[in-house]
């Protein structure tokens, strides 16, 4: 009888050969890469921002449910959080806070605040954004009336931390201005009570003891530009009489006199021509004592493109010269001199701990408007300095209102509107699969300027090609035997560091 | 899934019983940085997908679509089976947020 029922099933049942599936664990939310020149290990990345590899078998043991509980694999992604079961009683508590410290740039508003108190400048820099004035034309200055309004928005901005940042133009050549505001900000802040913060953009030119006196006082801090050598430096930076690095170098010494050594930071505009000398870039920086240089591309913004056939590259030439500007970084930590890569740092910080950086680019919704305001001289309020860069050709997108306009007023405009529906990554096509969505962001304001629209199109965007090439370096790092650039680059998230808000002077 | 060549335009065929539509959609704008990709239902559980190369230099889109389809469909699975664990976490955070007063 047996045989004959036997015989009337020729083919076995399907439940023969599906392997059996270990119900007792539960998948949490991943997504997941390849990433080159590792073998062919998959790096699966879930909602906390936590990292594994796998070999390919493994990676797709696990998806299936096929683990064995008692292998190694399974113990390691159940303390990463990468799957559920009967031992896993802390997850919600844990996951919940590690996602929301992810988030938290989100609860305290616009904490930046960019105030460009003038159009006014005495360089002609063949990278500017902005349509500069001549030093004399005061009519592109912000008026007191306007720079009373944006005090009024910035104490309207329910963050307890506001950094205030004056901008140009070179903001030195409106310090009245300056000085209006600053006391008027500490004024009110007697009653409000938040932990207030100065920085100037500045070339440095422009400073006197009685105006460095004043920024003692008050705590201000400066920030220069700084884009190598002497004749890399003059030539990407023009002004009359050719001698913007000799004052600049001056003006860094003053500064660190009468404000101390950390109280001048600098930063980098890479051109063509910046490509090819990577390494008396970085030499540069360490000659002048500064303990952190940001590799930063050229940005698509304003004027500036129109001189992009002249100094404009491609991302991978950008990669190349990354990589070697690196090497040569490390080498100097090796050697005994801090110095740190600011970009770098960054996304490391992204990968390896929950708390965000505020980098308005990097951060999902996008920091603009939400991290920062900018108010114009002519008292307009933009979600961004690249919105407002943007402006300057008549893209208007990221006008958000007038500095008479309330805060909620802003914040709820139709730009406000259109930009909160493409600045969420994890809504993005191209990057709500993308393995390192919880590190990147969506930079709506980049894609308008590339693309035309703020969602852009990730897989012709230059953006994504440079942040995927950054990523991936950074996690064959971590996937490979222990590196030693990379205890170099662990040491850069160790020191003491603020929240990144780097802006452009 | 078949595939066949001609003067430079790559194409394969696509059965909608082993991936969905919104797999081969995520593929197609995957891929649409080295091609064009023109796609089209030529009968019933089955989609065209055309693919021309827009560099001098193909490389094999075939192979590079196909290996997308797979990644997708695999991520499309996790996404469908952890979607209820992703929705209750960012619930779950959002909310604590709105309570808590602000801090940052």
């Amino acid at each position: 009888m047996e045989l004959e029922s036997a015989l009337r099933k020729p083919f076995a049942s399907r439940e023969t050969f599906v392997a059996a599936t270990n119900t007792s664990y539960q998948l949490t939310p991943f997504r997941f890469t390849r990433i080159p020149d590792t073998g062919g290990m998959f790096l699966i990345v879930n909602e906390l921002g936590e990292y594994h590899f796998l070999r390919e078998e493994d990676f797709h043991s696990f998806r299936r449910h096929e683990l064995d509980t008692t292998e190694d694999v399974y113990l390691d992604l159940r303390s990463k959080h990468f799957l559920l079961d009967e031992h896993c009683d802390t997850y919600w508590p844990y996951a919940v806070s590690q996602y929301r410290t992810r988030k938290s740039f989100l609860q305290g508003g616009p904490a930046l605040h960019i105030v460009v108190v003038t159009l006014r400048c005495d360089h002609t820099c063949r990278y500017c954004q902005v349509s500069r004035q001549l030093e004399s034309a005061s009519r592109f200055d912000l008026s007191e009336p306007h720079a009373l309004l944006v005090i009024d928005r910035i104490f309207e901005s329910p963050s307890a931390h506001l950094k205030v940042e004056f901008q140009g133009g070179e903001p030195f050549l409106a310090f009245d201005r300056i000085r209006f505001m600053v006391e008027k900000i500490e004024e009110r802040n007697a009653s409000e009570g938040r932990t207030i913060e100065f920085v100037i953009a500045t070339t440095l030119h422009h400073l006197t003891d009685e105006r460095l006196e004043f920024c003692r006082r008050h705590r201000i801090s400066l920030s220069t530009s700084l884009d190598g050598p002497e004749d890399l430096h003059n030539r990407n930076r023009p002004r009359r009489g050719s001698d913007s690095y000799e004052r600049t170098i001056a003006g860094i010494s003053q500064a660190r006199a009468a404000l101390g050594a950390d109280a001048v930071s600098a930063l980098v505009t890479l051109t063509r021509e910046s490509l090819k000398r990577p390494e008396e870039i970085v030499d540069t920086y360490v000659d002048l004592g500064f303990p952190a240089i940001f590799l930063r591309p050229l940005s698509p913004y304003g004027f500036a493109v129109r001189a992009t056939f002249r100094i404009g590259y491609s991302v991978d030439d950008f990669l190349a010269f990354y990589d070697r500007a690196l090497d040569r970084i490390v080498q100097v930590n090796q050697a005994g001199t801090y110095l740190e890569e600011t970009y770098t740092s960054i996304l490391l910080q992204h990968i390896l701990t929950p708390h965000p950086t505020g980098y308005v680019d990097l951060c999902s919704p996008a920091g603009a408007m939400l991290g920062a305001l900018v108010y114009n001289y002519d008292g307009g309020v933009y979600a961004s300095d690249e919105g407002r860069m943007l402006a300057e050709t008549g893209d208007r997108s990221f006008l958000l209102g007038s500095v008479s306009d309330s805060y909620a007023g802003l914040l709820t405009s139709p730009a406000a509107r259109d930009l909160l529906q493409s600045n969420v990554a994890e809504a993005l096509a191209g990057c709500s699969d993308c393995a390192f969505l919880p590190y990147c962001g969506a930079d709506p304001v980049h894609h308008r300027a590339v693309h035309g629209r703020q969602e852009g199109h990730r897989p012709t965007s230059d953006f994504c090609r440079r942040q995927t090439a950054l990523f991936q370096r950074i996690f064959r790092r971590l996937a490979g035997p222990r590196d030693p650039s990379l205890s170099v680059m662990m040491s850069w998230l160790t020191r003491g560091r603020e929240a990144f808000s780097v802006q452009r002077t | 899934m078949t595939t066949i060549s001609c003067a430079g335009q790559q194409s394969l065929s696509v059965d909608l019983r082993v991936f969905a539509l919104s797999v081969v959609h995520k593929a197609a704008h995957a891929i649409s940085c080295d091609a064009d990709v023109e796609m089209e239902v030529a009968r019933e559980h089955q989609v065209e997908v055309r693919l021309s190369p827009l560099r001098s230099s193909p490389s094999d889109l075939t192979a590079t679509f196909r290996r997308l389809l797979s990644d997708f469909a695999v991520q499309a699975d996790v996404n469908a089976e952890t979607r209820i664990v992703r929705d209750a976490l960012v619930t779950a955070a959002m909310a604590e947020s709105l309570r808590s007063p602000t801090s940052s």
